[in-house]
């Protein structure tokens, strides 16, 4: 290293401490800004599919630890990375359950077309996503009696105790 | 300086570093001495509260909390993970929405939780012949412990905790240590709350005073 070479380093090893300094809060800040961003759209993400697998697929993000602290900017980037995963899983968790949903509904039309081919079959709706405690099931109409003669039909429980 | 009055609320100091990283920090603080009453005053609002506090509603709006929503985003900026809630208390208060009642246990809890349920607002509650005013806001330094744990387990550099002069004696977010929190046999309480961005002061301000009120009996 020549002398002029070494000045400038001792020169930028001077300054750019102080230089990094605010530079790094303003970075902080940025990424701070992104992940309040973040969180918000995860947490209207969770309302809009609320179910014990949308809140699981929502935890353990990467970046959490078991204290409140100051972070550094690493870290608030692996928080950020550690929601953008945790988003991305909340919404295939999501569209998994409404696929489900969909098939549940379709069972349900096909339940009340024909009972007898679907027998002891039974909905929640829960699994409808629907509000509410109900149950859709297909059972005998008057029992022994009615599953000797196949007479099947849909029967609705009348809600939550 | 003349020391605050019992009841009266007080705003701690905020160390500039916090300030300057987090934004609109504040912290309230109170004491109060617990009321003969308090215990079956405490009983009866949690019961009164059981009968209009719309739970599920609010957990699922609030991503599984029962906190302000600005608070889990805080936990969020610090590092914890707001699926998972740092206090036993909100923990336990979510099971409202199985058992149908906010359960009382002692004056300090059942305040707590009254709190939690009416306004969203982590309230901490502190015993206090441990600790002693005036309190503060701050990262603790590398090595710290708990004050009156001399022996316990260093904190982390930078975490940030509630403190008095003698050291920190809570976390901003989650339980404060066993031998500093107020339980059943508190009768001079401490009570503390941080305000973050996103939530009106007046409103942590406000519910540390109510809760103050409510323990005091007056």
């Amino acid at each position: 290293m020549t002398a002029i070479e070494e000045r400038a380093h001792r020169a930028a090893e001077l300054l750019l401490p102080a230089l990094d300094t605010p530079e790094t809060l303003a970075a902080r800040r940025g990424l701070r800004e992104q992940v309040t961003a973040l969180h918000e759209e995860l947490r209207q993400a969770l309302q809009a599919s609320w179910a014990p697998e949308t809140l699981a697929a929502a935890g353990g993000a990467a970046g959490t630890g078991d204290v409140a602290r100051l972070l550094d900017l690493g870290e608030l980037e692996t928080v950020r990375d550690g929601l953008l995963a945790s988003l991305g899983r909340v919404r295939e968790a999501a569209a998994r359950r409404a696929e489900a949903q969909e098939r549940a509904r379709a069972l349900l039309d096909a339940m009340y077309a024909d009972p007898a081919a679907h027998r002891g079959v039974r909905l929640t709706t829960d699994d409808l996503g629907l509000p509410g405690c109900c149950r859709w099931q297909v059972r005998p109409v008057l029992g022994v009696v009615g599953r000797l003669a196949g007479w099947w039909r849909v029967r609705v429980s009348s809600g939550c105790p | 300086m003349t020391a605050p009055r019992e009841g009266e609320v007080v705003a701690g100091t905020v160390d500039p570093t916090v300030r300057a990283e987090l934004g609109e920090i504040e912290l309230w603080t109170a004491t109060a001495t617990v009321a003969p009453g308090a215990d079956a005053a405490g009983r009866e609002r949690l019961g009164r509260l059981s009968g209009t506090f719309r739970a599920a509603d609010r957990i699922r709006e609030r991503a599984g909390r029962l906190l302000d929503p600005a608070y889990l985003a805080f936990e969020r900026q610090v590092g914890l993970d707001p699926t998972q809630p740092p206090t036993a208390l909100e923990r336990d208060a979510r099971e409202v929405v199985v058992t149908g009642a906010l359960l009382p246990e002692h004056p300090c809890h059942d305040v707590r939780l009254a709190v939690l349920a009416e306004v969203g607002v982590p309230l901490g509650v502190l015993d206090g012949r441990r600790t002693r005013g005036p309190w503060s806001l701050r990262p603790a330094v590398a090595g710290e412990r708990w004050a009156h744990e001399g022996r316990g387990e260093a904190l982390p550099a930078g975490a940030l905790v509630v403190a008095d002069p003698d050291g920190p004696v809570a976390p901003a977010a989650g339980d404060p240590p066993a031998a500093l929190a107020a339980g059943r046999r508190t009768r001079e309480a401490v009570l503390y709350a941080v305000r973050v961005p996103g939530v009106a002061s007046w409103e942590v301000s406000e519910a540390v005073w109510r809760a103050a009120r409510y323990l005091s009996g007056t």
